[in-house]
């Protein structure tokens, strides 16, 4: 497809389609006042970012960023909302203090992280590249977890299991006292 | 990978299957009480007996690899694990394993500090030192983490579990308070981090392990605006971890609304860990071939001394004890900055692991030696200030300085005990302090006189530092002898220790003493664990 | 090119979106408009509504869904072991790893879940 001069692709359609939501909503969660709307919001960019991995031959990755981060995630950010007793009365609102202060240092921050990469030496190589390979991540994911990162994978279960006891038992309700 | 290699993470495999069983003791028979096996073996003392074998273990690993390098057996090819086309994610050398011990036994303190500050009673107790275990675990194996992977898994491990170990007393609001700062703070932070991470892993062409970055990491690349970007957002979260200056903002609130034992654990074991890792990637990645053009280390020399002095004129006006001490261990901090900061500067090439960077090291250099020496006299001194501040809290209901006002006449062993520590704590011989310090300051200023002369000024100013804490350490000792406002009323009842934390003080206040006498096989052994026999 | 694949699920879920607000402003567009109290009210299935819908939750919803956060976390290390595991056919000294592998890891997060029953906090008190 040819705009303006320009050729166009698919592609890079639906990647700034998805790019504009996921900023667009992004910025919702920051400047919305009600704090459970921008709660939705950020279920809603989670899934765009989920469809930017598709768009990057990523599939298992965007499966993962939905299962996780739109199901799980923002299910329990949105629940401890709820939680909170303060979900009752009227003024549920966020709070932004300065809201130009924040801007500014925001802004400052996008300033220096886009100079850094316009700025910087990017090494190309076969491995950073990723798997080129179509429909080829979910083997190559769970390669990686049983040769090279058998490390992280075991110490992964250990992690859960103690953020599990540590959640838990930080939530536990000690009505009855049982120890 | 061999199989057998497992044996050098073996005390943090046992210390995690120990950690699952005293999870479950605490479950096993809750229904039936004065019955069960938590009758019996309940977990704050099933946990202390795991926790000191593991100890033990892992003083054996050390003193074996010790002896290993003696006998000239020793390569970093050998205690490297899990490794990837020659890269090992997990590098067991005697620097790693002399840090695990460090943990370990400053877990074990940390237990029995526990035990008498929260009692018997304590609700969850078998969670709770699991977690603590768990957090040990975390903590030694982040010693010995040579991949970016690893590092952020322990790092976050660690974390994780302090934040619900400062949250634990689910009474008190303060420490809920101090839980969610450090967890907000820690958040950003570790996202900050692994940003840097991702960053560096790009820019490399996608290796995670330190020393295959450190191959690909230098020249141009070093110096682009990624390299600084990616350097200095990694120190971001280690800086977190440490509590380094512009990263401190959670310390004061978390240290003074954590319970105190784990106020203790978080002075001492989460630095070791943050400490280690710091040494590693500071030495290995971001090794500067010429310091004088590396952005990052003059920005660590600066936050180095703005630390050291920060955290000391702040303690200055506290008047919680346990506040003042976490200022104070802000400003610890700076101190063994300073030896990591001198191991950096020691690198004239860029190398590609850790034991080359000691190799190019001066052979008879006292930083890296001296931190090790420092960290555990600071294990030492600071676990035993918090051990007097636990059981005096606990039998006075204060943490206020003014409430240890005569505290010499009616306690005069805890009270002289923390005499000690404060004064090993502000550096005054002959104390394990003072050790630590004249090794650190010592070796900042040979390898600034040989061409590093910022090295020198930094030395100057943790000297001037450590004259300027002696006054807040010293002010406690004069109100534990002569009162507060010179008055001296002393606490109505007499304050004594239980047998057990009688013990543990005494067994510190006596390391704390002896480390000074034993200085030549001490500074022997630290340099050997630093440099000899690195092939 | 694998992003094919997806544009197949963008149309489809381009078709549900607009289905559904075709929907909305089509009833809105037809359907007569005069409010009374009662059709106002939130619709329960005729029961009379008692209270905001916005309430305080209690807090062992949010055990269940740690709970259930962990184990989602468990099911996405799950799926591509399981994926590749038999890939790994020609290799047996691997395949025992990888199975020994996921048996550690499976048994670790039992535990947990062995601990959350013990303790008693799956009970709905």
């Amino acid at each position: 497809m040819q705009i303006l001069g320009f050729y166009i692709t698919g592609y890079q359609v639906a990647f700034v389609i998805l790019a504009g939501i996921t900023l667009a909503s992004a910025a919702m969660v920051v400047l919305l006042p009600n704090i459970l709307r921008a709660a939705m919001f950020l279920g809603l960019s989670l899934f765009c970012t989920a469809g930017l991995y598709a768009l990057m031959n990523a599939p298992f990755m965007a499966a993962v960023q939905v299962m996780i981060y739109v199901g799980a995630i923002t299910t329990m950010i949105i629940l401890a909302i709820f939680l909170s007793n303060r979900v009752m009365r009227i003024g549920f609102a966020q709070a932004i203090y300065n809201p130009l202060l924040a801007a500014g240092a925001a802004g400052l921050m996008f300033l220096f992280l886009f100079l850094t990469v316009v700025n910087s030496v990017w090494v190309k190589s076969a491995v950073a590249a990723g798997p080129a390979r179509v429909g080829q991540d979910v083997p190559a994911v769970a390669q990686a977890l049983l040769q090279p990162y058998v490390f992280p994978f075991e110490l992964a279960s250990v992690i859960l299991l103690a953020v599990l006891v540590g959640a838990v038992v930080i939530a536990k309700e000690d009505v009855d006292g049982d120890s | 990978m061999q199989i057998g290699n497992l044996i050098f993470i073996l005390p943090a495999l046992c210390m995690s299957v120990a950690a699952i069983i005293v999870l479950l003791l605490g479950v096993v028979a809750s229904k039936r009480p004065h019955k069960g096996l938590d009758y019996f073996f309940p977990a704050q003392y099933a946990a202390p007996v795991f926790t000191a074998i593991v100890t033990g273990i892992a003083g054996w690993l050390a003193w074996t690899e010790l002896a290993a390098i003696k006998a000239g057996a020793f390569t970093e090819q050998a205690v490297g694990l899990f490794v990837v086309n020659g890269h090992a994610q997990l590098t067991v050398d005697p620097f790693a394993a002399i840090l695990s011990f460090i943990a370990f036994a400053g877990t074990l303190v940390v237990m029995f500090l526990s035990q008498d500050h929260f009692g018997e009673d304590m609700l969850h107790k078998a969670e709770y030192y699991s977690l603590l275990m768990f957090a040990s675990v975390a903590a030694s194996l982040a010693a010995a983490a040579s991949d970016l992977i690893a590092i952020y898994l322990c790092i976050e491990f660690l974390s994780l579990t302090s934040y619900i170990l400062a949250a634990f007393s689910k009474t008190d609001r303060r420490s809920a308070e101090a839980g969610l700062k450090y967890f907000l703070y820690g958040a950003a932070c570790s996202a900050v981090m692994l940003y840097g991470m991702s960053i560096l892993f790009g820019i490399t062409g996608g290796n995670t392990a330190l020393s295959a970055i450190a191959i690909g990491f230098k020249g141009e690349l070093a110096n682009s605006a990624a390299g600084w970007v990616a350097i200095m957002f990694v120190l971001v979260g280690l800086g977190f971890k440490l509590a380094l200056v512009p990263f401190h903002f959670w310390a004061p609130d978390t240290y003074e609304g954590a319970p105190t034992p784990v106020t203790a654990f978080l002075s001492v074991v989460s630095k070791a860990a943050g400490l280690a890792v710091i040494v590693r990637f500071l030495t290995v990645v971001a090794n500067p071939a010429s310091p004088a053009s590396s952005m990052w280390y003059w920005m660590l020399i600066v936050l180095t001394a703005v630390t050291m002095f920060y955290g000391n004129m702040v303690a200055i006006w506290q008047t919680n004890i346990k506040r003042m001490l976490a200022y104070s261990s802000i400003a610890q901090v700076g101190y063994l900055m300073i030896g990591v900061l001198t191991a950096m500067s020691s690198q004239v090439v860029p190398v590609d692991s850790f034991s080359a960077a000691l190799r190019n090291n001066n052979k008879g250099a006292w930083d890296l030696p001296g931190v090790l020496i420092y960290m555990f006299a600071y294990l030492l001194m600071n676990l035993g200030a918090f051990a007097v501040v636990v059981v005096v809290g606990k039998r006075l209901k204060s943490e206020a300085i003014d409430s240890y006002s005569g505290l010499m006449k009616c306690a005069p062993f805890l009270a002289s005990a923390l005499a000690v520590f404060l004064i090993s704590l502000a550096g005054i011989p002959p104390t394990a302090g003072f050790l630590g310090k004249l090794f650190i300051f010592g070796g900042a200023i040979m390898t600034g006189m040989d061409r590093h002369p910022e090295l020198i000024v930094l030395a100057a100013l943790g000297i001037i530092n450590s004259v300027i804490s002696a006054y807040y350490y010293l002010n406690v000792v004069r109100v534990m002898y002569f009162g507060f406002s010179g008055e001296g009323e002393a606490p109505a009842e007499p304050v004594r220790g239980t047998f057990a934390m009688n013990t543990v003080i005494a067994v510190m206040l006596f390391l704390t003493l002896a480390m000074i006498i034993f200085a030549r096989p001490v500074s022997d052994m630290a340099s050997s664990a630093v440099y000899s026999g690195l092939k | 090119m694998l992003a094919k694949d997806f544009l197949t699920i963008g149309i489809f879920a381009l078709f549900g979106i607009a289905f559904i607000v075709i929907t909305l402003i089509a009833s809105w567009a037809v359907r007569p408009h005069r409010p009374s109290d009662a059709k106002l009210s939130t619709y329960e299935c005729g029961e009379i509504p008692i209270g905001p819908a916005w309430t305080q939750f209690r807090v062992g919803y949010y055990i269940y869904a740690i709970i259930f956060l962990i184990f989602d976390v468990e099911a996405i290390f799950l799926y591509p072991w399981a994926a590749q595991l038999l890939g790994f056919k020609n290799n047996h000294a691997m395949m025992v790893m990888g199975f020994v592998d996921m048996v550690i890891f499976v048994a670790v997060l039992s535990v947990g879940l062995a601990w959350a029953w013990k303790k008693g906090v799956l009970e709905w008190k």
